[in-house]
């Protein structure tokens, strides 16, 4: 099996598997959704070691704008623990 | 590019972009999780089906350096500092030469010689038949075998006015663009080869251009 295959297999079933868990506790929160779906990429790129078969730049930028979102996503969840109201006046508009 | 991959990325974005449609207006925010899921696994297949390319390639290109890096040492070390190929079609293989310019070759023989000039010479053997049986499309058969075989470029400019000829390859693939330098270009190499098994005829290379996505060939038919 190729690395290319092996990665789309693992990637899909782990996505599915949480991402099916997830809606059946209820889950309503889409950032819950993406960040998970973004763990599954980057576990399934680490067992598989897909990208020695795809070309280095559209892999980096890739990598880059989920470790962006993934850390946006973690961010705002912070915040709104540690700091509600400065992410309430953020998030209002005009405020 | 996998184009199994990408077909299957490409419905699994589709489908997420229509559940998260269906989620939102029945303000069922779970569908709509779920599709962001899919949507974010499909973009990350996308990605990847797009600029997949097989892993081999990478060990050819460092290999066609290692041997173009050799070929040349070679050709300065026998004083052909200021050299051009020639293609000699002979049965089912074609005499690649490197030799000063203008110079009448007589049966060149694999690897070294001299004759009227010295020279570096070695063999490309083909598959099927034999050199000029081609026919009439000929050129056509030549364009399909560099851009649908070789991958070298999109598309292939092939001019022939008397006994010249005008070779441009346009929007040359990434992989091979490392490959389209001076000199002895494998891509140049190739083509030159399959032109004169092709034309049937012995070929010089007069003039060789590689800029950015293009490489433009000039050969003389001799």
């Amino acid at each position: 099996m190729r690395r290319i295959e092996a990665y789309t297999l693992l990637a899909t079933s782990i996505a599915a598997a949480i991402t099916a868990s997830l809606a059946l506790i209820g889950e309503s929160r889409v950032d819950v959704y993406v960040s998970v779906a973004i763990l599954s990429h980057f576990i399934s790129v680490a067992l598989t070691g897909v990208e020695v078969e795809v070309k280095r730049k559209a892999f980096t930028t890739l990598t880059i704008v989920y470790i962006a979102v993934f850390s946006a996503i973690v961010a705002f969840r912070v915040m709104e623990i540690l700091y509600p109201e400065l992410l309430e006046k953020i998030l209002t508009p005009g405020g | 590019m996998d184009a199994r991959i990408t077909i299957l990325a490409a419905n699994l974005l589709l489908a997420s972009v229509i559940l998260v449609l269906v989620g939102y207006f029945t303000g069922s925010y779970s569908v709509v999780g779920a599709a962001a899921s899919i949507g974010t696994v499909a973009a990350a297949l996308l990605t990847i089906g797009l600029s997949y390319r097989e892993p081999s390639i990478n060990l050819m290109v460092k290999y066609c350096e290692v041997s173009r890096t050799v070929l040349a040492k070679l050709a300065e070390d026998m004083g052909l500092t200021s050299h051009t190929l020639y293609a000699i079609p002979e049965g089912k293989a074609v005499t690649i030469v490197v030799s000063k310019p203008n110079i009448t070759l007589e049966n060149p023989k694999p690897l070294i010689g001299i004759g009227e000039a010295p020279y570096v010479a070695f063999k490309v053997r083909f598959e099927g038949g034999e050199a000029g049986e081609v026919g009439e499309n000929t050129i056509d058969a030549f364009k399909a075998k560099m851009t649908d075989i070789y991958g070298v470029s999109r598309n292939v400019e092939v001019k022939v006015e008397g006994e010249e000829c005008n070779v441009v390859f346009e929007d040359i693939n990434e992989t091979v663009k490392p490959l389209i330098r001076k000199p002895l270009s494998p891509v140049t190499v190739v083509a030159l080869a399959e032109l004169a098994k092709a034309l049937g005829r012995k070929l010089q290379l007069v003039h060789e251009r590689a800029e950015d996505n293009t490489l433009e060939l000039k050969v003389v038919l001799v």
